[in-house]
């Protein structure tokens, strides 16, 4: 199948004197393999007596036989014009012509204006649905050949065949595909790329033949298989700890969206219904009961459907996917799904009469649901465990669940395969309360998995027995009272924190410190467990640092712009969006950061620029999509009332800026802003006192029109936009935020030193003084009617040297105050 | 370079072309030379001859003014008015294919980059919507496949399953292949 490596020389600036200046006007045989021939001629290759004969032969009749003549430059810069179709054709020309079209060079020079779709060669379909367009399987041409699973997507169909531009589900799948690539992380499908051609999307990803349904159904030997199933569900716990620590959940999890290659490498696909996640979590779209019964696929995903869903609560969250992995984790153990009913309400009863009823003492929430009913059948819960335990406890559940017989069956093939430890996993992942469900991370410290890594390094270590038990003894000893310090101090915060029943600013400040020295502590208990800082957060954080500032300082009349885009992005979303509710801080934020991610791209070369406000626009209606919050407002046709309310733009020119726009950001749609950092800093706050909220809020949008501070990361835009909001609130000011001690933890947690925020604080102070009332006289004021409230509690001026009197006491506690948190005892 | 010095270029033939510096500069071979050591001595191009040389000397006097368009890539036609050549240009490489062949190599051999694109484009305009036999005859080239080789070929290029969906991109008038579904 490969090619033979192409041995082309490339065009160069300089002049390609060793094609002809050596040997000037060699008309070689026209049989003769014309690449070999330059090969032998650069390397001065004696016994290739042929050209000279060539010369003689084309001297004596010119323009008899002129094919290979084309010296190969001449031949790459020629077949650089033409089409795939005529590429192929020429490639089965002769052994030279091949060599030149399977060459990288040829490559390069062509794919930036062939279009994705044109450069696959189709080989086989694997699947065709209506919804999700049709997969195949084909070759993609290019530098390598590489083969692909190319999906090719309707819009219009996928959208009751109406025209809205592009689809939230290709935006999300598209940009989170693009934030897997970038961690390199292996267990998901690498996407190749991505092409829009309105109506249709293409997406290339890499191609696996075999997923997990087919895994399973080999047959294997009991203990091979409890080692295959370690193996592919740690990697299959990694890929979802991955989505849930970059801020997404899958929502989609079931054996045919899990690809597992030859060599056992599980890849996750098929984000499309994936969104990203907010915390503490919102109401997300519910799923429509009427889709759900319709096909046979919908029923083969309702068998991975966490109760919670099918209970209709609007709230749900990561725990969902890992619902799925448990059900996944019993499929391939039992050979067989592990709930198999066909409508919903089957599949409720199926898993309460594994799981138990829910009732006041097993999962409440669950009592007060709609669809809840007090008729349902009552199962007691039971302890899985007691499968695994033989003797006359068997018994004893065999009698428990005289009247559950299929229950048992399947509960004991589990233990059978899995073992103790496998069982407890097994009831950790598949809990009936989501709060109660294990995370992927802590999942993946489970003994199940510990116990094959134990097992490998102790084969390895055999040898040296002594050292590592040497070694774990001094583990121990150092570990333990830490933690247990630890502990005792956070109890004392919290204490001290319900006590004071008159919350302040700086008491939700500092609750903010609690919850994120919960989040760095041990999290063995389970207490600490449900009220931990999210851990969503520190991966964002992470991602946040990664984005690299723009390099090029940005004109007076660019930051001018910058400021009128902004301010028609948020005078839009107020115009569009009735209720504020449906177009968050992390929306808006969002629209701005792929604005101005745009406009710091060189403009495409050729195609007229596109208008301002056109491009605002579209940024928009992206960020809403990826969001989600509004997107019933952009689905199902709505793009008409949408360019009815501003009037200026057709649809049809939303959504050509929007494919362009789409085509240079794809691998930055998905990213954490400053909206969605102090949004969970003051849902975890606790701010009591209102007016910190919209005094945040306001400073941290405001501080979008400055195209410079864009430059700092988000989460320190958005602590610094808090401390600030806070600073105002204290009208006064006596206590200072900073006399707590855990706030520079926090900072010095997320990534960050307080040195950096000094900058983002005094260039806000400026803001909100001097800058805040030139933009308003220019008329861009669409944040201070968002937030009326917000300017009221502003004072006139801060002090000059403001960030320095406020954030001196934080360093001063950075300096005396290293030993955080033994110190607060 | 002294204003209004010409140029003095000598093709291997020994003949010897008085052209205006613009001009001569377009190559960026000539333009080197001349930054490198003046106008003075005529410049030997050994490997252009005579009637190319004139012939490329043509061109870059029309286009001294005048840079022509970029041509647009892929091909969207056979015609190459229509892929944003000009009429001029068109009629200019309308010509035997071995002085077409000759052209591209002066123009390689000059560095004259807009001359090498628009012969390049004619070359990929005569083998574009052919099929393999037919390009083989219009260049003359002998197969020199193995049987197993050229069977090799076609089977990684096979695209009677079809290229994906064609038919959708209406701009392309490619041909219309049978669809056959697994």
């Amino acid at each position: 199948m490969p090619f033979p490596p192409a041995r082309v020389a490339r065009v160069s600036r300089t002049p390609p004197l060793f094609l002809e200046a050596e040997t000037p006007r060699k008309l070689p045989r026209p049989t003769r393999r014309r690449v070999v021939e330059d090969e032998d001629r650069v390397g001065g290759n004696p016994q290739s007596s042929e050209p000279a004969l060539c010369d003689a032969e084309a001297t004596s009749c010119p323009g008899s036989l002129f094919g290979p003549l084309l010296p190969t430059v001449s031949l790459l810069e020629s077949l650089a014009h033409l089409e795939v179709q005529d590429l192929l054709s020429a490639a089965a020309v002769c052994a030279a012509w091949r060599s030149v079209v399977a060459s990288s060079e040829l490559w390069s020079l062509t794919v930036p204006h062939l279009r994705l779709a044109d450069r696959a060669i189709q080989k086989s379909r694997r699947s065709t649905r209506r919804s999700r367009g049709t997969v195949d399987r084909g070759i993609l041409l290019g530098k390598e050949r590489q083969e692909v699973a190319l999906r090719t997507l309707d819009l219009e169909r996928n959208n009751g065949n109406t025209s809205d531009g592009l689809l939230p589900s290709v935006l999300r799948e598209v940009g989170f595909l693009h934030a897997v690539k970038r961690a390199q992380h292996l267990n998901f499908l690498r996407l190749i790329e991505v092409e829009v051609v309105p109506p249709r999307v293409f997406i290339a990803t890499e191609y696996v033949p075999c997923d997990f349904s087919a895994w399973f159904r080999r047959v294997l030997p009991r203990l091979r298989l409890q080692a295959e199933i370690r193996a592919i569900f740690s990697q299959l716990l990694e890929a979802v700890a991955f989505l849930h620590d970059h801020g997404i959940f899958g929502r989609n999890l079931r054996p045919s969206n899990v690809l597992i290659t030859c060599d056992g490498v599980v890849k996750l696909c098929d984000l499309c219904y994936g969104r990203g996640m907010d915390e503490p979590l919102r109401p997300y779209t519910p799923l429509e009961e009427r889709v759900r019964d319709l096909s046979g696929r919908e029923k083969c995903k309702l068998r991975y459907l966490a109760p919670e869903m099918i209970l209709r609560k609007e709230v749900y969250g990561p725990a969902i996917d890992i619902w799925a992995v448990g059900c996944l984790l019993a499929e391939a153990c039992l050979q067989d799904a592990l709930f198999s009913a066909d409508d919903e309400i089957g599949h409720l009863f199926q898993i309460f009469r594994l799981l138990g009823t829910p009732g006041p003492n097993h999962w409440p929430e669950a009592v007060c649901s709609k669809i809840f009913s007090v008729k349902f059948p009552q199962w007691p819960p039971f302890d899985f465990r007691r499968t695994v335990a033989g003797g006359p406890e068997a018994i004893l559940l065999l009698q428990d669940l005289a009247n559950r017989m299929d229950v048992y069956n399947k509960v004991s093939t589990l233990g059978r395969v899995l073992g103790a430890s496998g069982i407890d996993l097994f009831s950790t992942l598949l809990r009936l309360d989501p709060a109660e469900r294990c995370t992927a991370s802590r999942a993946l410290q489970c003994s199940f998995f510990q116990e094959s890594r134990e097992s490998r390094r102790r084969s390895r270590s055999r040898s040296e027995p002594q050292r590592r038990t040497r070694h774990k003894s001094q583990h121990s000893q150092d570990s333990q009272p830490v933690d247990d310090r630890e502990l005792a101090w956070l109890g004392q915060l919290s204490q001290e924190m319900s006590s004071q029943s008159q919350a302040t600013p700086a008491t939700g400040l500092a609750q903010i410190l609690a919850h994120f020295q919960l989040c760095t502590q041990s999290q063995r208990s389970f207490r600490i467990w449900r009220t931990e800082w999210p851990a969503v957060w520190t991966g964002l954080v992470r991602e946040d640092l990664a984005w690299r500032p723009r390099s090029a300082p940005v004109s007076e009349l660019a930051a001018k712009m910058n400021a009128q885009q902004v301010n028609f992005v948020v005078d839009m979303s107020r115009s569009l969006f009735l209720d504020e509710q449906l177009v968050n801080e992390h929306t808006l934020h969002l629209a701005v950061a792929y604005l101005q991610d745009f406009n710091s791209l060189p403009p495409p070369r050729g195609g007229p620029g596109l208008h301002g406000d056109l491009v605002a626009l579209a940024c928009l209606k992206m960020a809403d999509s990826m969001n989600e919050v509004a997107n019933e407002f952009f689905q199902r046709g709505r793009m008409e009332s949408f360019t009815q309310i501003q009037g200026r733009w057709t649809a049809e020119e939303i959504m050509k800026a929007e494919v362009i726009i789409f085509h240079r950001l794809q691998s930055r749609l998905h990213r954490p802003t400053a909206g969605w950092f102090l949004h969970t800093s003051l849902a975890f706050g606790g701010f009591k006192d209102v007016r910190v909220k919209h005094v945040a809020k306001y400073i941290n949008m405001l501080s979008l029109y400055d195209v410079d501070m864009q430059d700092h990361p988000a989460h320190l835009r958005a602590m610094a936009s808090l401390l600030l909001a806070v600073y105002t609130c204290l009208a006064s000011g006596p206590s200072s935020p900073a006399e707590d001690r855990g706030f520079w933890k926090q900072v010095r947690a997320s990534g960050a030193s307080i040195e950096a925020l000094v900058p983002i604080f005094t260039r806000m102070c400026q803001l909100l003084t001097t800058q805040r009332f030139h933009w308003a006289a220019q008329g861009l004021d669409a944040v201070d009617r968002r937030y009326p409230e917000a300017p009221r509690c502003l004072p006139c001026h801060f002090s000059p040297n403001l960030a320095d009197e406020f954030l001196q006491p934080l360093l001063r506690h950075v300096k005396s105050d290293r030993s955080l948190p033994s110190g607060a005892q | 370079m002294p204003e209004g010095d010409k140029v003095l270029l000598k093709s291997s033939q020994g003949e010897i072309f008085e052209v205006e510096p613009e001009v001569a500069c377009m190559s960026t071979l000539v333009r080197n030379m001349v930054d490198d050591s003046g106008t003075d001595e005529e410049i030997p191009l050994p490997n252009v001859k005579t009637a190319i040389l004139s012939k490329v000397i043509d061109y870059c006097k029309y286009h001294k003014d005048s840079p022509p368009e970029e041509i647009q890539k892929p091909l969207k036609s056979t015609n190459l008015v229509e892929c944003g050549v000009s009429e001029w240009d068109n009629e200019y490489v309308n010509i035997e294919q071995e002085v077409l062949f000759e052209l591209i190599l002066a123009a390689n051999y000059l560095d004259i980059k807009s001359l090498l694109d628009l012969t390049c484009a004619k070359v990929a305009s005569m083998i574009k919507g052919k099929n393999t036999e037919e390009i083989r005859k219009q260049f003359n080239i002998v197969n020199d496949f193995t049987p197993e080789e050229e069977a090799q070929v076609r089977e990684e290029n096979r695209t009677e399953l079809r290229t994906v969906p064609k038919k959708h991109l209406c701009q392309h008038n490619t041909k219309q292949l049978k669809l056959q579904c697994c």
